[in-house]
């Protein structure tokens, strides 16, 4: 009995979501880029759809710069060459993947110069495996 | 050297600045105030500091005689004899009364004046060096100021003088006149006598003997001292009635109707006596001078002789009156650092005093006109110390009331009553009815019988005088105590202090504008290659917001083949003229710019030029000043523009070698540059030499010359104007940039190249910022005469030898 109501008190004061979900999976998201060509060196994009914890680099080659501005936080990742997994976000929870989007706001190829071709670039949240 | 001028430009650029502050004017007006709190206390009432009174003197009051006679004749005849009394008598007298006043102190006069001097002053930047301004002045008395005194010791004494004679001859008939005899003959020679004295101290002394248990003399150190009243002992017994007291004045202070001018007075009443003098002077060793009789006279005649010689009532009162004037003049010694050219003015405009001196002194209330020294810009402190001249008066004075009644020579004779007795003998007829001389005839007889008859005389009383009854003094007088004789009663009142106070400023406008320009390549300042960046830096280095200011910018080829071109005019702190084009529309700025005090504009022109000409400009800055005042200031640069050659354009990032370049003598004669002064991205070149050609051939070493590259292009990666204004460019730093790209002004390309090369945490990376990319490289230099240079080509730099 006692047990129960330390849960129900430590579920009142959270500042999870209000409807007292106790089944949340807190845990780390993964974005990766997935491109048919070549390498990039630097993307900028942005996340949003739920709440971002914590952004870090999925690679040590990777630098990863971040700002947040309402729901939306905006991502730099730069490195020798970007391919695969490049950041890692940290969520209240992971279960929510589906709702997380992302946008590619703009890239540059590994010497430096603007790439403009959409089609060839994607990125993907994904509960890492 | 072939030298044609082939080109100009007359940029004039109008910086229309308008002051977001009120702009000062001529007549502006500030107002500086100092609270200044003057005060002296125990000032002498007689004089300056503590000057003594030295007053003792005494003052008559009145000094009065009289002389009268008269008779009366009381004879009467009865029985043959002459009965009553006759007199014939006469009076004199002297009596007069003196007011001495000495051992006086100083007094303490008190005072605190509190003012606050406002100097009204042109206001700063209202004015120029060189012109007149006039400072006006005045000040208040503020709430807490003071006038007060306290009364200072002294002793007053009244003495008096009294001196009478009363004589009378008659005689009392009784059964006839014996003849005229002296019937009194009393004489009291003039003698001083004291009525009292009295301290301010509270003693009041009278030399009075009286009789026991009373003292000798009497003392009386509980003042105010009421005699006659319920519990005095001493007034019906001396036959005085009324307060003494000694004399204190308390004043009160005013302001009179100019604000300024203190006023203290007050008065005290300390004597109103009501004296029966003929009484008293019985206390101090005259005789009796009531109802008197001759008991030797009654004894031998029956008759009685009473005599008055003098009555004497006394009303006596002494006020003391004082007023004290303080008349302030508030005086301003102004000190400046430089000797000023100046004129104090009255208030009627008329001129009280000029000079050229670094001290001026004038009284608040008049104005100051100074004349600022010419030439000199800053604020020219004068530092004000006020003092509090003055005009100090100073009046004590007595009130007198005296009233004296005299009646002198009452007589009063008087006989008694007689019984004269006669004794008649007679010879009478012993028959009743029959006359002596026919008596015998009928048969009577004449007898002698001897019959006594007693008569009464009745009893005379005769009165005579007063023979002099008047109202001998009635007058109110008023006796100055201070000043008299030399003394004026008017001096400055000293003591007070003296105060050096914060200096006011007389601070004319100091417009100044200052411009520079520099012309250099417009490589290094983030332009395309082929084109020179103009910064031109126009800064209020004055005190007073710029107006209406202009730049004009002439730039000149000199050298043949020389033409430009406007690219961009741009400026992060002033509007720009989107139409400027340098030759038909020269103006520069739009309208509604701002270059306050301290404020720099900052106007880049990008100009695209041709190789192998020298381009000079001549900047003319001109401002005005919120009163009116045009500054203007001048700058010029010349820049050489060389044909600069790279050759080959392509190199190996590692490779070793060597790299060869060229300036040839298109338009500037290759054989004018200072070889040993030139730099490619700042390296000095191997070695150089003059081709027959004309060419001016240079070989530099290839890494120096990369690594000097890739510093520059790390250090000098320019970053747009900030929103609102700010440098052109700014100290690069990985927050700056990472910002510029999140928001959207930042090239993320840059960042990468920044990152990877080692400005971002991870130490440094291998060389990417010029790899594969062609990079213009710039030469720098001047020519012999001096002038700089600048030249630039493009190289590529391949990894791995390419």
């Amino acid at each position: 009995m006692k047990r129960i109501t330390l849960l129900l008190l430590l579920a009142a004061c959270s500042d999870g979501p209000p409807t007292g979900d106790l089944s949340a999976v807190p845990g780390e998201l993964v974005i990766n880029l997935q491109t048919s060509g070549p390498a990039l060196g630097a993307i900028r994009f942005t996340v949003k759809g739920g709440d971002v914890a914590q952004v870090t680099a999925a690679d040590p080659g990777i630098t990863v710069f971040t700002t947040t501005s309402g729901d939306v936080v905006s991502v730099i990742a730069i490195g020798a060459t970007l391919r695969g997994p490049l950041v890692r976000l940290r969520v209240p929870d992971v279960r929510k993947v589906s709702s997380y989007r992302t946008a590619v706001v703009e890239r540059v190829d590994t010497e430096n110069q603007k790439v403009t071709a959409d089609e060839s670039y994607g990125l993907e949240v994904v509960q890492p495996r | 050297m072939h030298r044609a001028k082939i080109g100009s430009l007359l940029a004039l650029l109008a910086l229309v600045v308008w002051q977001s502050l009120a702009a000062q004017a001529p007549g502006d007006r500030v107002q500086v105030s100092y609270n200044l709190a003057f005060s002296s206390h125990n000032q002498s009432m007689w004089g300056p500091a503590n000057a003594p009174s030295n007053l003792d003197f005494t003052v008559p009051l009145f000094d009065e005689s009289w002389t009268a006679g008269g008779s009366a004749n009381g004879i009467f005849s009865a029985f043959g004899l002459q009965w009553g009394p006759s007199i014939s008598g006469n009076t004199s007298g002297r009596v007069g009364l003196s007011f001495r006043i000495h051992d006086i102190g100083t007094g303490a006069v008190n005072l605190d004046y509190p003012v606050r001097v406002v100097l009204d002053l042109p206001a700063p930047n209202s004015f120029r060096d060189g012109e007149a301004v006039t400072i006006d002045s005045r000040f208040d008395l503020l709430p807490g100021w003071s006038l007060g005194t306290a009364p200072p010791g002294g002793a007053l004494t009244l003495n008096g003088i009294f001196g009478t004679h009363l004589g009378a001859s008659g005689q009392f008939c009784s059964f006839g006149c014996p003849g005229n005899g002296t019937l009194v003959n009393f004489n009291v020679p003039n003698d001083p006598f004291e009525l009292f004295s009295v301290t301010s101290q509270g003693t009041l002394t009278l030399p009075a003997v009286l009789p026991a248990p009373f003292p000798r003399p009497l003392v009386i150190e509980t003042l105010p001292y009421q005699f006659g009243g319920l519990i005095d002992p001493f007034g019906p017994v001396l036959g005085w009635e009324g307060p003494v007291d000694g004399p204190h004045v308390a004043t009160t202070a005013t302001v009179g109707s100019d604000g300024l001018t203190l006023t203290a007075a007050g008065q005290h009443r300390f004597v109103d006596l009501n004296v029966d003098l003929d009484h008293y002077l019985t206390f101090v060793g005259v005789p009796p001078l009531g109802f008197q009789s001759n008991p030797a006279l009654e004894l031998v005649t029956g008759a009685s002789f009473g005599y008055d010689v003098a009555n004497l009532s006394l009303l006596f009162g002494v006020t003391q009156r004082q007023t004290f004037r303080f008349v302030p003049r508030v005086t301003l010694t102004a000190q400046f650092p430089v000797a000023v050219e100046f004129v104090v003015v009255n208030a009627d405009g008329s001129a009280a005093a000029t000079g050229t001196e670094t001290t001026v002194h004038f009284d608040v209330g008049q104005s100051l006109r100074v004349t600022m020294p010419a030439g000199p810009r800053d604020p020219l402190p004068g530092t004000p110390t006020y003092g509090l001249a003055n005009t100090f008066t100073s009046s004590t004075d007595f009130a007198f009331n005296e009233r004296l009644v005299v009646s002198a020579g009452r007589f009063s004779l008087h006989t008694p009553s007689a019984n004269v007795t006669e004794q008649f003998t007679e010879t009478v007829c012993t028959l009743p009815g029959i006359a002596n001389d026919v008596c015998e005839f009928v048969g009577g007889l004449l007898e002698t019988i001897t019959r006594t008859v007693t008569h009464v005389v009745p009893p005379a009383t005769l009165d005579l005088g007063p023979l002099f009854s008047r109202q001998l003094v009635d007058e109110t007088q008023t006796l100055p105590l201070f000043p008299t004789g030399n003394r004026s009663g008017q001096w400055q009142f000293a003591g007070l202090q003296t105060f050096t106070e914060a200096p006011f400023l007389l601070d004319p406008e100091d417009p100044r504008i200052a411009v520079t320009t520099e012309l250099g390549s417009g490589v290094l300042g983030g332009s395309p290659a082929g084109s020179i960046v103009q910064v031109i830096r126009v800064r209020n280095d004055g005190d007073v917001a710029l107006s209406a200011a202009a730049l004009r910018d002439a730039v000149t080829a000199l050298l043949s083949g020389g033409t430009f071109t406007v690219l961009s005019v741009s400026s992060p702190t002033l509007v720009t003229n989107p139409s400027f084009n340098g030759d038909a529309q020269p103006d520069l700025l739009g309208a509604g710019n701002t270059l306050a005090p301290g404020a720099e504009g900052q106007v880049q022109v990008v100009f695209a030029v041709n190789a192998g000409s020298i381009y000079h400009t001549s900047v003319h800055a001109a401002g005005r000043s919120p009163i009116g005042t045009n500054v203007s200031g001048d700058a010029s640069d010349a820049l050489g523009v060389v044909a600069f050659e790279i050759i080959p354009d392509q190199v190996s990032a590692w490779s070793n070698g060597v790299l060869p370049t060229r300036v040839t003598s298109v338009g500037i004669d290759a054989g004018l540059v200072e070889p040993e002064g030139l730099r490619l991205e700042g390296i000095a070149p191997e070695s150089w030499n003059l081709a027959s050609s004309g060419a001016l051939i240079l070989k530099f070493r290839l890494p120096d010359v990369l690594s000097a590259l890739e510093q520059r292009i790390l250090a000098g990666i320019p970053l747009p104007a900030a929103p609102g204004g700010g440098a052109l460019r700014e100290p690069v730093t990985l927050g700056t940039l990472v910002s510029a790209v999140m928001n959207g002004s930042g090239e993320l390309g840059e960042l990468r190249v920044f990152v990877m090369s080692g400005g971002s945490l991870g130490g440094p990376k291998p060389f990417a910022s010029t790899n594969g990319i062609p990079r213009v490289l710039v030469l720098t230099g001047s020519l012999r005469d001096g002038t700089r240079l600048i030249g630039d080509d493009d190289l590529t730099v391949m990894q791995g030898g390419q």
